[in-house]
């Protein structure tokens, strides 16, 4: 029997994202309008916690460093973000979701839901991600 | 100039975290810690929420959405000025 810990650590997250098509289309859609400012060498989303507090927050880094990874600058990319190739990877998971019909998308879905519930995956990045910020935090301060 | 545009930056952070707030509540810890992560998707659920009364979205995102677009102008203005 799961413990609340254990039931939130396994709880499909990413999956439920996938499934929504909505919110998935405005996810790629916002994602590619950031991407594609930053490539322009425009400004995009400003992060509202680094323009009050001028500390980064735990995202902070991500597209510029997507930015590297899509010229194909890796290592350059990890220094900037060392998640970016996760996410990357998500979005382009995500994109293929908003493009397939309904039948296709639920089962994609249904097989991303069954490893984050076998592995806690969803959680394991969020929280290495919030380590992370940490991490990079001190070396800021 | 910039402390107008300081303010927007924190308006927009207050209502954030409020949707964030709701965010949490709504679609459990582990959204809630990705809309944290990253205000940009708390700004995206927002709006994909809007019609969902339950939450009482429409004013925070409508304000949220005016201090970004003033934050926006106020540093173009600030940037034109300088030059």
């Amino acid at each position: 029997m799961k413990t609340t810990f254990g039931k939130i650590w396994f709880t499909p997250m990413f999956s439920t994202l996938l499934t929504n098509r909505t919110e998935g289309l405005a996810l790629v859609g916002v994602g590619v309008l950031q991407v594609g400012l930053q490539l322009l060498g425009l400004p995009g989303w400003i992060c509202p916690f680094k323009a009050v507090f001028g500390i980064p927050c735990p995202g902070c880094g991500l597209t510029a460093a997507i930015d590297e990874l899509l010229h194909g600058q890796v290592p350059a990319a990890l220094h900037t973000h060392a998640f970016a190739p996760i996410f990357l990877v998500a979005f382009l998971v995500l994109l293929v979701a908003v493009t397939l019909p309904k039948t296709m998308r639920v089962r994609l879905a249904e097989a991303v839901a069954r490893m984050e519930i076998r592995t806690g995956i969803a959680a394991w990045v969020l929280s290495g991600l919030m380590l992370y910020w940490v991490v990079r935090l001190f070396g800021f301060l | 100039m910039s402390f107008l545009s300081w303010l927007g930056s924190a308006i927009a952070l207050v209502t954030g975290i409020v949707v964030l707030i709701k965010l949490f509540q709504k679609e459990g810890i582990l959204k809630g810690i990705l809309g944290l992560i990253c205000m940009l998707y708390t700004y995206i659920w927002g709006w994909t929420k809007v019609k969902d009364t339950s939450l009482n979205l429409k004013t925070w995102m409508y304000i949220w959405t005016g201090a970004i677009v003033l934050g926006i102008i106020l540093n173009v203005i600030a940037q034109s000025a300088s030059y």
